[in-house]
């Protein structure tokens, strides 16, 4: 007897994975057709429609380094309004806001507008950076309290007389 | 400068109880959307072991092969060593195999005439540091299904790791509390009351911890939240502070890989542009 093959859920994000593997492989070939010669525009079109796009995209129409939209994929709230803040703090940048255009598409903007003094790129830069230090900060905290802490339950899997 | 950086003085976090399987803080003088990221990651993106795929080779219990297969998805297994196992989308191998995924499997054929309980303590798993979870010795483990007399379930189950923001059974915690400003001085809520707000609301416990506010006081339209008090109860796949821990690192390592990623995205901008001003 053969057994059955069955997934405890609805698969849709592990075939989507697949695809994007069978994408790369394809963005592979076609660079390679590409030094050889010169594809028609509307092939490259297709292709460039399949490709998996970068996490990060700056969007077009940002000519000004002041003044930028970045289009995050896969990310959502979780790194979005914490980057956000972060950014915020910054005292060099004017503006800085997130957005998610579309609930069915895994992406998220960001759009920073600072002063002459900077430019987006270092703005978002320096967000990663100082949100990178805040997050080792609470880590380094929470394992001091930890350490000092008397629990009911310690850590290390032993149990208090109770 | 650097203090409003948050570097200097930095957030604060203190821990009020914690438990086997609960724990309790509360974060401080940090932005509601830093300890709001904590929040999200803690639910759905800390890893954990699940079983995903389930191969059935007889099933003549009352229940379906996808009705089982779906409960044994929700089983929590021990998940402290996740960082040993390699998501499956990243490993060499062509399907899975012992560096992505732990094999489970299960045989109980019921031959008495009593009714015969089939739990999560009779998986036998293939990595020992990977096991159903059991919250102590005389745990009958997790109800699977029930079987007759003359019914067979024999099964092998594929676990995998993931996060729960692909499914729910990845999760680490059946839930987070999450409360900040109890007196409600910054009206964030808006109570829905039918005659008296104060017998309607009672206060939280956590109010306990802050001083009430004067009733007369104005309003304070500059003040922001900066007490966040957490509150976490695990599934049993990780410890409590476990569960705190690795998602700040996991928010360190997302932050880290989108970093670099931008980095990439400009220098090849860079390339394309060389008429940008740097």
């Amino acid at each position: 007897m053969s057994p059955a093959k069955t997934r405890t859920h609805n698969e849709d994000i592990d075939e989507d994975v697949s695809s994007a593997d069978e994408e790369m492989a394809l963005e592979g070939t076609e660079d390679m057709m590409e030094t050889e010669e010169n594809t028609e525009d509307a092939d490259a079109d297709a292709e460039e429609a399949m490709v998996p796009a970068d996490k990060i995209e700056i969007v077009a129409g940002s000519s000004d380094p002041t003044c930028m939209t970045f289009c995050f994929k896969e990310e959502d709230h979780t790194l979005g309004n914490s980057l956000r803040h972060m950014v915020m703090k910054n005292p060099l940048v004017d503006y800085c806001g997130y957005s998610i255009p579309h609930p069915s598409e895994a992406k998220m903007n960001v759009h920073i507008q600072t002063t002459d003094a900077t430019n987006a790129v270092e703005a978002l830069n320096k967000g990663f950076d100082d949100l990178t230090d805040l997050c080792q900060h609470v880590i380094s905290k929470f394992k001091k309290e930890l350490k000092n802490g008397n629990f009911e339950y310690s850590p290390e899997g032993n149990w208090s007389q109770n | 400068m650097e203090n409003a950086y948050g570097t200097l003085s930095g957030p604060n976090i203190t821990i009020r109880e914690l438990q086997k399987d609960k724990i309790s803080f509360i974060l401080s003088d940090t932005d509601l959307s830093v300890a709001n990221s904590l929040r999200r990651v803690m639910i759905a993106e800390v890893p954990t072991i699940a079983i995903d795929m389930v191969e059935i080779e007889t099933n003549t219990t009352v229940l379906a092969d996808e009705f089982i297969a779906h409960r044994l998805g929700m089983i929590p297994i021990e998940s402290t060593d996740v960082e040993r196992i390699k998501y499956t989308r990243d490993c060499t191998c062509s399907q899975y195999c012992s560096e992505c995924s732990v094999e489970l499997t299960l045989h109980v054929k019921c031959t008495d005439d009593r009714t015969r309980d089939v739990t999560s303590r009779e998986l036998i798993s293939s990595n020992p540091q990977f096991q159903p979870v059991l919250t102590d010795k005389n745990d009958s483990g997790i109800l699977i299904v029930k079987l007759r007399k003359g019914h067979e379930l024999s099964i092998k189950c594929i676990a995998k790791k993931g996060v729960a923001k692909e499914h729910a059974k990845w999760s680490p915690v059946s839930g987070v509390a999450f409360e900040y400003d109890p007196y409600n001085k910054l009206r964030h809520t808006h109570y829905w009351i039918e005659e008296d707000e104060k017998k309607e609301w009672p206060l939280s416990k956590n109010a306990a911890l802050e001083a009430p506010p004067d009733p007369n006081a104005p309003f304070d339209y500059n003040a922001k939240p900066d007490r966040f008090y957490f509150s976490s109860e695990t599934v049993g796949s990780l410890q409590p502070e476990e569960v705190v821990s690795m998602a700040m690192k996991t928010l360190l390592d997302k932050l880290a890989y989108v970093q670099m990623q931008l980095k990439e995205e400009v220098d090849m901008k860079k390339q394309d542009h060389t008429s940008w001003g740097y």
